[in-house]
């Protein structure tokens, strides 16, 4: 008998699976990959998030991303082979920009609100915070850290020699989501806090100095990623989100722990989470957005180090400082401006 | 002309143009995707880009509407495409070859003034064909203005008093500048004039000019061009310029960047430019086109536009329904009715919103055309005829001779990278591209310029300084054209690339022997970034030449700078030019360095 209710249950489950699937991702949803299933682009700072969706997957840099959306042709934007992608704000913005001043017809819908937010922070070595402090005879932030790029830490008061020199940076702002957004946060703070109204003539006002700035802070290169940033001290500073340093900071060893601070700057700038579907694809792009936004996309996200709305943070994911209603960066042409002004420095 | 020849001229009138097109334009044909029309007559309109996006926003809005219905189950349906004027004359005088390439055969082209009609149906009947272009009506219109900044031209008298190309050559001769109007902390009248080759409202300037000194306003002939009263007229205008060029962004953005630096009033005085253009640059858009996270933002010293009391010419961007092979009869009716239809009134005032004039006279003329933004709706009172096209060729001639003559030095990287491959297909390399541009460009000098010639790479000197070498002291091209072609013909790549040190002598070199009289500049190509550890100081190199460049009494050296290939440090090219208010060009793909020498060398 109880063999009996097991097999029936067994079906019952069954059943309601292949009705879930039928209402959430059936293939008359017209998901665009070769069997009909829905396909969504991640970016890659949310990847291990992605991978616990039920959906097909391709986890990619956000600039790879962006140079294929904007390649797309009219005639082909039905043919995208992509559902919708998830990113960081304001990468699909800039798509949608750059397509129309490339007079391209769209090929992202509107984004949708935040789903999931991190902080910006600055990771630096703990003993070297204070130095910087006194060089800059300020907090450390980034206008602190172009100035004193790749001086001898053997130059600064309370500098070891053996330290070699100050090397700052984050990640590629062309290719990576989290890349470009502090890069942004960097160039905001550097004319004084207040993204609404920067310029490109600003950037490019050589009585302004940020050209020079920018060529110092940038003289160390890329950073690398924020595990090589813990475990070998070739970088003395990086940018990147709370998302990605506070649980692997969390996760690490005691003495890493304390060799490394994070330093949540003022006025806070997020990474947000967004996902945008693509156009033409009928009921693709509501489904899979009904996936990212739903329960089990939230609480992976959160366990990725997000911080979500109703959901539990992370280890190493503070509840400090509250976030702001918006995100702090400049506008998407001007972050496409600092993609362009940066290549030049790189 | 340099090379002489009424049709050589036409010629060079037209490919120069492909280069550069207009002054409003940017850029060359755009295929993009064609939207189906259904059962409906397609309508395919080949627009300068100035009013590509208010063209395209008509098309929509005329495509399907009662307007587009053409009776007996017939309908129009208009489809835009991008086409710069040059380019599109080049390619209707061709009949309009490779589709696929160039964009679907147009019905309706518009380029940005009627005079490039005149182009197509004088290289028609060269080629003993029938005209293709018959006169359009004026679509939008802007005419061609002098544009100063206001305390200069308060200082002339503006607004109350008139002000003309007389004023303007008296004012260039008079060996106290601005001094002659208490000002003379201004320094010499500087004037900003593009290259008739290649730019429409140069081509309307140095018409303008012509009829001016030929006391006309009509029936400009050859004798004119001839007579030397114009002939010193016209050189002593020209003498005032400071450089030429293919597209006068390049003044207006050099102007708002030394605005911004409080130096723009010695930087030049006026530029001869479309009135479109100082509404842009006084809402702080000097070029028209907002790049990505450029924010308008006016200027510190405003323009005011003086249209020349002698007379001036507009340009009219007339809707031309062809009469190419390719256009059917059902396409004429339907594209004249979208010509109808674009020439509503409601249609006509949203050219205002795009700083042009409406070309349908009921339409009232209303903001921005206004005396807050420096203009006067009401004028111009005296308009100037376009000239028949052989005169409008022997007036190109003639600006040939008259033009302010140069001093060029061309400075040319030959590091090892050159001699990386540049044309797959040919197995030419890097600097066999850049040594035939090069001696190619010799050509479009006039024998009176004077050109030399160095070349760089690290240790291509065995003495001091080590780092460039001079191959040919600067001389009169007429009798040293052979020695540069040679010299440049037996180039080799070596080694490094000393981009700083180069950039830094070769300017010194040339302010240190500045002729006040000719255009004093150095063209640098380079494929790379400066390679040279002994000099890693740009911004000591900027800061230097930003400081010879600026003030009353400088001597201006430009630097243009060619970005040859991926590879080379485009950013930095452009950092260089900007701070000798120059102008960057770029040759990414090596196999157009041909094209992009001719238009550098467009500025001497």
């Amino acid at each position: 008998m109880q063999r009996v209710g097991a097999v029936l249950a067994a079906l019952a489950m069954i059943g309601i699976s292949i009705w879930v699937r039928n209402v959430f991702f059936d293939d008359d949803d017209g998901g665009s990959g070769a069997s009909g299933s829905l396909q969504l682009v991640c970016a890659t700072e949310l990847g291990a998030a992605c991978e616990e969706l039920d959906v097909d997957v391709t986890i990619e840099d956000a600039g790879v991303t962006y140079e294929r959306l904007l390649s797309v042709p009219n005639a082909d934007r039905d043919e995208l082979g992509i559902d919708g992608w998830l990113t960081l704000a304001p990468w699909p913005q800039m798509v949608s920009e750059e397509r129309a001043r490339r007079g391209l017809a769209p090929v992202l819908d509107t984004p949708t609100g935040a789903i999931a937010r991190s902080p910006l922070v600055i990771a630096v070595r703990t003993e070297r915070e204070v130095v910087l402090e006194g060089a800059c005879d300020a907090p450390v932030r980034w206008p602190c850290l172009g100035e004193q790029s790749r001086r001898p830490w053997a130059d600064l008061a309370g500098g070891n020699s053996g330290w070699g020199q100050v090397e700052v940076g984050h990640a590629d702002p062309t290719t990576s989501a989290v890349g470009l957004l502090v890069l942004g946060q960097a160039t905001t703070e550097f004319f004084g806090d207040e993204p609404d109204g920067l310029s490109t003539q600003d950037l490019d006002n050589p009585e302004l100095g940020f050209r020079t700035w920018l060529d110092a802070l940038e003289a160390s290169g890329v950073a690398p990623s924020f595990n090589r940033f813990l475990t070998t001290p070739t970088f003395d500073a990086v940018g990147t989100t709370e998302a990605e340093a506070g649980p692997a900071l969390a996760a690490a060893r005691s003495d890493i722990q304390e060799d490394v601070t994070l330093l949540y700057l003022e006025p806070v700038v997020t990474a947000d989470v967004v996902f945008a579907a693509t156009v033409g694809g009928s009921d693709a792009g509501e489904s899979l957005e009904r996936a990212v936004t739903g329960d089990d996309a939230r609480e992976a996200l959160a366990a990725a180090g997000w911080r979500v709305d109703g959901q539990d943070r992370s280890a190493g994911v503070r509840d400090e400082p509250a976030l702001p209603g918006t995100s702090g960066l400049p506008s998407p042409g001007l972050l496409q401006a600092l993609q362009e002004r940066w290549r030049e420095v790189a | 002309m340099r090379r002489g020849g009424g049709f050589a001229v036409a010629l060079l009138l037209v490919a120069g143009a492909v280069l550069a097109a207009c002054d409003l334009e940017d850029g060359g044909g755009d295929g993009g995707t064609l939207d189906d029309p259904g059962d409906c007559i397609a309508v395919d309109v080949a627009s300068s880009p100035e009013k590509l996006d208010l063209l395209t926003d008509l098309a929509q809005s005329f495509n399907g509407s009662d307007d587009a219905d053409l009776g007996d189950g017939k309908c129009a349906f208009v489809r835009v495409q991008r086409a710069s004027s040059g380019a599109a004359a080049t390619l209707i005088a061709e009949d309009w070859p490779d589709p696929e390439v160039n964009g679907p055969q147009p019905v309706i082209w518009s380029p940005s003034a009627s005079s490039w009609g005149a182009v197509v149906n004088q290289r028609k009947a060269d080629l003993g064909e029938e005209p293709v272009a018959p006169a359009g009506e004026p679509f939008m219109l802007t005419p061609l203005v002098i544009a100063m900044p206001e305390p200069m031209a308060n200082a002339l008298g503006y607004p109350d008093t008139p002000i003309g190309y007389a004023d303007i050559l008296a004012l260039a001769q008079d060996p106290a500048g601005w001094g002659a109007f208490g000002h003379p902390e201004w320094g010499p009248f500087r004037l900003g004039k593009t290259n008739p080759n290649f730019s429409t409202s140069a081509l309307h300037a140095t018409v303008a000019q012509y009829y001016a000194a030929a006391g006309k306003t009509s029936d400009l002939t050859l004798e004119d061009l001839n007579n030397p009263g114009v002939l010193d007229f016209a050189r002593g205008v020209e003498s005032s310029v400071v450089h030429y060029g293919d597209i006068t962004n390049t003044f207006l953005n050099n102007w708002y960047r030394a605005d911004a630096r409080g130096t723009s009033l010695t930087y030049v005085s006026a530029v001869a430019c479309e009135e479109k253009s100082v509404i842009d640059y006084n809402a702080g858009n000097p070029d028209g086109i907002l790049d990505p996270g450029e924010e308008p933002r006016p200027p510190r010293i405003p323009l005011v536009a003086i249209y020349p009391e002698e007379g001036t010419l507009f340009s009219d961007n007339p809707l031309i329904i062809l009469d190419s092979d390719w256009v059917s009869a059902d396409e004429k009716e339907a594209a004249a009715a979208f010509d109808e239809y674009v020439r509503e009134p409601d249609n006509q005032e949203r050219v205002l919103e795009f700083g042009f004039r409406p070309g349908n006279p009921s339409v009232a003329i209303d903001d921005p055309i206004s005396a807050e933004n420096g203009l006067d709706p009401e004028q111009p009172e005296t308009t100037v005829e376009v000239p028949d096209p052989a005169v409008l060729v022997g007036l190109i001639d003639s600006w040939g001779e008259t033009r302010k003559s140069a001093r060029v030095l061309l400075v040319i990287d030959v590091s090892g990278s050159m001699g990386d491959p540049g044309d797959e297909a040919t197995g030419e390399t890097k600097l066999d591209l850049a040594k035939q541009a090069a001696i190619n460009a010799l050509d479009e000098f006039k024998p009176e310029d004077e050109v030399g010639l160095w070349i760089f790479s690290t240790e291509i000197s065995p003495t001091e300084p080590t780092d460039y070498l001079e191959l040919v002291p600067l001389g009169p091209v007429g009798s040293q054209r052979e020695e540069l072609a040679s010299r440049i013909r037996n180039l080799t790549p070596t080694q490094g690339t000393p981009l700083y040190t180069v950039s830094e002598d070769s300017y010194q070199f040339m302010e240190d022997s500045f002729d006040p009289t000719r255009i004093n500049a150095v063209v640098l190509l380079t494929d790379g970034r400066n390679e040279d550890d002994r000099n890693p100081d740009l911004d000591g190199l900027l800061s230097y030449l930003e400081g010879q460049n600026e003030g009353q009494s400088s001597t201006p050296v430009r630097i243009f700078t060619i970005a040859f290939g991926a590879d080379a440090d485009a950013g930095v090219l452009r950092r260089i030019a900007e701070s000798t208010n120059a102008a960057t060009y770029d040759a990414a793909d090596p196999t157009t360095i041909d094209q992009v020498f001719i238009a550098v060398v467009s500025n001497f």
